[in-house]
């Protein structure tokens, strides 16, 4: 019977870059139901429009994220399937450095 | 190919660790509405305010209640107490919208319909013939109340535990307050009511380390 170990390669490699880990962070700190806007995603991350609409655009290809544009307003939030890979990052990541 | 400067395999676990955690402070600094702030500076408000009125009407023989001058003093700190926390709350809420920002806005409407209430009520007493020693005591008195249940309202929706406290106190202050007089009331206002705002704010600061 072998004893299953965490190695970095078990890091979601969607989450483990350091802007898209700080956007998760931010989005699962939001209560459930809850959306925030681009310009204030923007403020909190210090992030150019581009760089922030990539990092968001890989998310959200994964399934994390949901963007939604209302009128000007473009906001996003994090899914279900989302804050359970968070999740598992975490836990994973605690696991790798022994936490 | 070379792996590009996000890559994972460039991004040590151990500083993941470190970038998470550091996020997670610099966020929840940034959606904190300061509830310690802000009930400090109702707390010395209350204080301050019904404190002067209590000096102003303690002498008075019969009573006739606190002078334009003390009563829009009172009303100057009130303002000062509620602008720090619409600055507060705008900080820390500008950009989010959905379940929270549907809570915050009844409870925002909830503040508002209660003091109008609270008004109507001293406009109408006072139509019917009240005296002033019975609007001396629907003064201080339907404040707290009007106070007392709005932060029961406000911990119910977001669990925080001192401003349910700090809600009940306001209730049972208010339940005493009005048969001690509209003298008593006013300190009592001030000391009772101004006083466990402050022990409030002190709580949460204490619980903020």
């Amino acid at each position: 019977m072998t004893r299953e170990t965490t190695t970095a390669t078990d890091l979601d490699p969607v989450i483990h870059v350091p802007v898209r880990l700080r956007l998760m962070v931010i989005l699962t700190e939001l209560p459930a139901g809850d959306t925030i806007s681009f310009p204030r995603l923007q403020g909190l991350l210090e992030l150019t429009p581009g760089n922030l609409i990539t990092h968001l655009r890989k998310l959200e290809e994964a399934g994390y994220v949901e963007t939604v544009k209302t009128g000007r307003v473009t906001t996003a939030h994090v899914t279900d399937g989302g804050r359970a890979a968070f999740t598992a990052y975490r836990r994973n990541l605690a696991a790798l450095l022994g936490g | 190919m070379t792996p590009g400067p996000n890559a994972p395999e460039e991004f040590d676990p151990a500083d993941a660790l470190r970038l998470l955690a550091d996020q997670e402070a610099k966020v929840r600094a940034a959606l904190d509405v300061r509830l310690h702030e802000q009930f400090a500076a109702w707390g010395l408000a209350w204080v301050f305010g019904l404190g002067v009125i209590w000096l102003q009407v303690r002498r008075q023989e019969p009573y006739a209640g606190p002078t334009a001058a003390t009563a829009a003093f009172f009303g100057i700190l009130l303002l000062i107490a509620g602008a720090l926390t619409a600055v507060r709350t705008r900080q820390a809420t500008a950009g989010i919208s959905g379940s929270s920002d549907w809570q915050g806005s009844l409870y925002g409407v909830g503040w508002g319909l209660g003091f109008l209430a609270h008004f109507a009520l001293a406009g109408a007493l006072v139509r019917a013939g009240a005296p002033a020693t019975a609007m001396g005591v629907q003064g201080v008195v339907g404040s707290l109340v009007v106070v007392g249940l709005m932060y029961l309202f406000g911990a119910a929706v977001w669990g925080v535990r001192p401003m349910a406290v700090l809600g009940a106190w306001l209730l049972i202050v208010a339940a005493g307050a009005g048969f001690a007089g509209p003298v008593t009331a006013a300190l009592i206002g001030a000391v009772l009511g101004g006083g466990g705002f402050l022990a409030a704010a002190g709580w949460l600061t204490v619980s903020r380390r």
